[in-house]
């Protein structure tokens, strides 16, 4: 049995409870994180219940965040986690109701409107995007897209910053590759 | 910046544009306070539902209020009488002694304690501290009163780490009452971000010989589910089954808490287990299934070498919080050790949340049912309530409510319940009583100073 917080600590500091302190991060990052997670995503629905996980993630464990710069860090990874699992269960889906083997597990922006909206150039980049390993595709993601460093990206990642650099020259020498060949 | 950069950078800012047309709102934040009152579309907060405070979050004061509490059934009066100290057994039949697991700081790597009670004294007889960065993360008993298995993983505060288990034979009243012991099971992977993890050990248990220890794993970060039985005097794996199935998952919350569910028991004379789980799809219509596996069944799928024994909702319309949130609070079900029984622990409202919201007297709910299980797969709601306490709280600081069980006898006869319900809207705010149920009795136990709904949730029996 686990009834409420199990771990927390009696608290003398004065930062915000819990409620308050996760309040004020979603109004300041909320539309940020789902719009991370809709281009991850595709899908707006989904998005917003990564983005809602993820808050309620730091919610439960408000107490363990003994610095609360780390919030934003940990909410991105939980996003980023939550993105994962989401696409996993779409391909899963996909698989299953389409029969098909050949679905990429990561979709970003296929629906109608980004068709149109998107230019072929674009959405061929983001196709090779969604073919890399987690690792790369998730780090390009965190410098490309939200433009962090590689200290921060590393930070949100939970590995080392050389870790980042060497999975991200990877990536884009995956993503050249890829590129050229389908030139 | 090469032109493969060139081109994704832009290929990111063309997304970036389009998701920051698509999306201009968020939704509002449903913190788990809201849960009664928010839309359900993605399910209740999984891990603070069960105080199942009727407020908004940010509409918490914690004001003083004379409390107009209605109470309905209360424990009985007096604790349970201490016993001679020669007597084998704990009150009411239950075992003498536990073992729990103090939290300490909860800080990823620090250090715990493992703390050796007599429930029929109420005393510690025992302390062992974590090593440093090896914090204890879960405990399970033997039937015999005296062997348990802790699970301890050493970890830092960025790398990933490993997980391993030690044995813990207690020797009361000798010069060294608890040993501790390693065992020679391989140690496992355990994630390297502790509040986002993907995989890892959820669940353990010892069977009631002490020859076998059975370990419920998420094997990576792409989920999936296995089930493992080692022995302990060997550590060889003796028996494997896993599953993709997403009817048979387990949530990433039992990950995340350094305690670990009792989604795993061993029943019918140690040659079967129960495990419970819950189907993993998108909706709010998941199921919690309590499955038997024959543990002479051939090593592989986990779903065809076992069987639904008992199945129920995750959450009702009502919103009462039964036993079959498992995902949203590890109030488990546990099943008898005979395999006829399972029995549960639900948190409810019943009058609902009445018309003046926090500012109205509400009505709190905690039953603990048991459901026969001899007539094969049962749907929840037929169950024999084996205690019920109801209490009317005031609002106008918040109420809260919460319970859950710790231990069933082997028959199912008896129980080790918890509950509280009290004005304020977390756990720290609610007295807590840890008694033994039977007959349709509550009997408080005698728990050591302090001791709280945290040292509650390692506890073994």
């Amino acid at each position: 049995v686990d009834i409420l917080d199990t771990n927390a600590a009696p608290r003398s500091d004065p930062r915000p409870r819990a409620d308050e302190g996760v309040t004020a991060l979603y109004a300041a990052h909320a539309v940020g994180l789902i719009r991370l997670a809709f281009v991850m995503l595709a899908d707006r629905g989904a998005a917003e219940d990564v983005v809602q996980d993820a808050f309620l993630g730091l919610y439960r464990n408000w107490d363990r965040l003994h610095d609360p710069a780390s919030a934003l860090p940990y909410l991105r990874s939980s996003v980023l986690n939550g993105c994962r699992a989401a696409l996993r269960t779409q391909a899963r889906r996909d698989r299953k109701h389409r029969a098909t083997a050949a679905l990429d597990d990561w979709r970003p922006l296929e629906s109608a409107e980004a068709a149109v909206l998107l230019a072929e150039e674009h959405q061929e980049v983001l196709a090779a995007v969604r073919r890399l390993p987690d690792r790369q595709r998730e780090t390009l993601m965190l410098r490309f897209y939200l433009g962090l460093s590689p200290d921060e990206t590393a930070r949100v990642m939970g590995i080392s910053t050389g870790t980042v650099k060497s999975a991200l020259s990877r990536a884009i020498t995956a993503l050249g590759r890829t590129l050229k060949e389908e030139k | 910046v090469n032109n493969v950069e060139d081109r994704v950078y832009a290929a990111m800012a063309a997304a970036a544009d389009l998701a920051a047309d698509e999306i201009r709102t968020a939704p509002p934040l449903r913190l788990p306070s809201e849960s009664r009152a928010r839309s359900r579309r993605q399910g209740p907060p999984r891990r603070w539902i069960r105080w199942a405070a009727p407020l908004t979050a940010a509409g918490v004061v914690a004001a003083l209020a004379v409390a107009l509490v209605i109470i309905k059934d209360l424990p009985n009066g007096g604790v349970v009488p201490a016993g001679p100290s020669t007597s084998a057994a704990g009150p009411g039949g239950i075992p003498r002694y536990y073992v729990t697991i103090d939290a300490g700081t909860g800080q990823r790597g620090a250090p715990n304690t493992l703390l050796v009670g007599d429930s029929l004294t109420g005393k510690t007889i025992a302390t062992i501290p974590s090593p440093a960065h090896s914090p204890f993360q879960g405990v399970t008993a033997a039937a015999d009163d005296r062997t348990f298995v802790v699970y301890d993983v050493t970890e830092s505060a960025t790398s990933a780490g490993t997980g391993s288990w030690f044995k813990l034979h207690l020797a009361p009243g000798t010069a060294n009452p608890a040993d501790l012991t390693p065992l020679p099971i391989k140690p496992v992977p355990t994630p390297d971000n502790k509040l986002v993890p993907q995989y890892g050990v959820f669940s353990m248990a010892l069977s009631g010989s002490a020859q076998e220890l059975a370990v419920g794993e998420v094997p990576s970060a792409a989920g999936g589910v296995d089930v493992k039985v080692f022995s302990l005097a060997t550590g060889q794996l003796l028996h494997d089954w896993s599953t993709n199935d997403p009817s048979i998952a387990v949530s990433f919350d039992w990950l995340i808490s350094l305690s670990r569910p009792p989604a795993l028991s061993w029943i019918d004379g140690d040659q079967a287990l129960a495990l419970t789980t819950m189907s993993n799809e998108a909706s709010d219509n998941k199921l919690e299934t309590v499955r038997t596996l024959n543990v002479n069944a051939p090593n592989g799928d986990l779903r065809t070498a076992s069987r639904a024994i008992w199945t129920t909702p995750t959450a009702d319309q009502s919103g009462a919080l039964t036993c079959g949130i498992l995902k949203l609070s590890r109030m488990s079900p546990m099943v008898s050790a005979d395999g006829k029984t399972v029995s549960c622990a639900t948190v409810s409202q019943p009058g609902g949340t009445p018309p003046g919201g926090n500012k109205s007297p509400l009505d709190w709910a905690v039953t603990f049912s048991t459901y026969d299980l001899a007539a094969g797969t049962t749907a929840a709601r037929q169950g024999t309530i084996a205690y019920q306490v109801t209490r009317q709280e005031p609002g106008p600081a918040g109420s809260s409510g919460g319970g859950g069980l710790v231990w069933v006898s082997p028959s199912g006869g008896t129980l080790i319940g918890a509950w509280g319900i009290g004005a304020g809207t977390s756990a720290s705010d609610v007295p807590l009583y840890v008694g033994v149920i039977s007959k349709g009795k509550f009997t408080p136990l005698r728990l050591p100073a302090g001791f709280t709904w945290s040292d509650l949730a390692y506890m073994a029996w």
